[in-house]
């Protein structure tokens, strides 16, 4: 979903705007008809499942996305196919860090006492998902970590594709597999039934669709933003960001009628390393 | 029902709607300088 989907000269595309009555009819059935959930430990708080689930699903996905951009740069070599992965992985680790928040918050309503205990204390139990979770952000920050350190842009992009596909193959076992183990069962505080068929009532599992589908179409949206700006990037005059672009040009233009020499000829402005770390200095 | 939760979910819907305005707003920024080319 790049720039097709937009309407030129036109306003929002049709999807975007049904998401606004999407989040927001999602948002009053999870206060107002959803109810208490009869199985926790604090039964009104437990709406935070809403929010903290799908971020944590669709923060998979999007990891999943980066490893598909990453294969396909590594099969194809276009340039771009690194950069979406990148982007891919950025909105991956954004609903990871709204996950692990959400779920902190969780863990001090269900686990913790919620306002009994004191202000500070409940947010971290050391529970396996929870680990599982810090063990994933790690995962990806290490990510772009390694794209910052590498400056040739194709050694960059091998080497954060090959990353990217490892780290994707990891997402699952983390989330899933290594919280169900059976060392943890006695450990471990989530529940293990409440996601399952027949683990939700009908207002519940609604709500708990709704909510999936409305943050994976508010995340397909920040993605498509930031395939577009990172577009726009690339087809700017290398070494210049699109904001300065046209002050630039201005600039040169005068300095030229001046009889001053080409600022051509000065040293690689700063934007250059910015737009490195996207993999956006031309096609290859 | 408690007033609690209708005062969270104004509050939800409140940060809601901000994000889905600061979007909407970004979205036809980019657009006015994609067509700007």
């Amino acid at each position: 979903m790049t720039e097709r989907s937009h309407k030129p000269g036109g306003g929002l595309a049709a999807w975007k705007w049904l998401l606004l009555p999407l989040m927001t009819a999602m948002t009053c059935m999870a206060y107002l008809w959803a109810g208490d959930a009869k199985r926790f430990g604090s039964p009104a708080t437990a709406r935070i499942i809403f929010w903290h689930v799908p971020m944590a699903i669709l923060s998979m996905v999007w990891f999943f996305a980066a490893a598909w951009y990453s294969i396909r740069y590594l099969v194809r070599k276009h340039a771009f196919d690194d950069t979406r992965a990148s982007l891919a992985a950025e909105v991956g680790l954004l609903l990871t860090a709204l996950a692990t928040v959400t779920g902190a918050i969780f863990s001090k309503m269900q686990w913790a006492g919620g306002f009994e205990s004191p202000w500070y204390a409940g947010y971290w139990q050391w529970d396996p998902k929870q680990t599982a979770i810090v063990i994933v952000i790690v995962i990806y920050m290490a990510y772009f970590a390694l794209r910052m350190s590498v400056e040739d842009s194709r050694t960059r992009a091998r080497l954060a594709a090959v990353y990217a596909v490892l780290g994707a193959l990891s997402v699952p076992f983390l989330y899933y597999t290594l919280p169900h183990l059976p060392i943890f069962q006695d450990t471990t505080l989530h529940p293990t039934d409440v996601v399952k068929a027949g683990g939700m009532d009908v207002p519940y599992r609604w709500t708990f669709n709704l909510s999936t589908l409305a943050h994976l179409g508010v995340s397909i949206w920040a993605y498509q933003l930031k395939v577009r700006l990172a577009r726009l990037e690339q087809r700017a005059p290398s070494g210049e960001s699109w904001v300065e672009a046209p002050a630039i040009t201005a600039v040169r233009g005068r300095a030229r009628s001046n009889g001053a020499g080409d600022p051509a000829d000065e040293p690689e402005p700063a934007g250059a390393r910015r737009n490195a770390a996207h993999g956006t200095e031309g096609a290859g | 029902m408690k007033v609690e939760i209708f005062i969270v979910l104004a509050v939800s819907l409140v940060v809601w709607l901000s994000l889905f305005a600061y979007m909407a707003r970004l979205d036809g920024r980019i657009r006015s300088l994609e067509e700007r080319e």
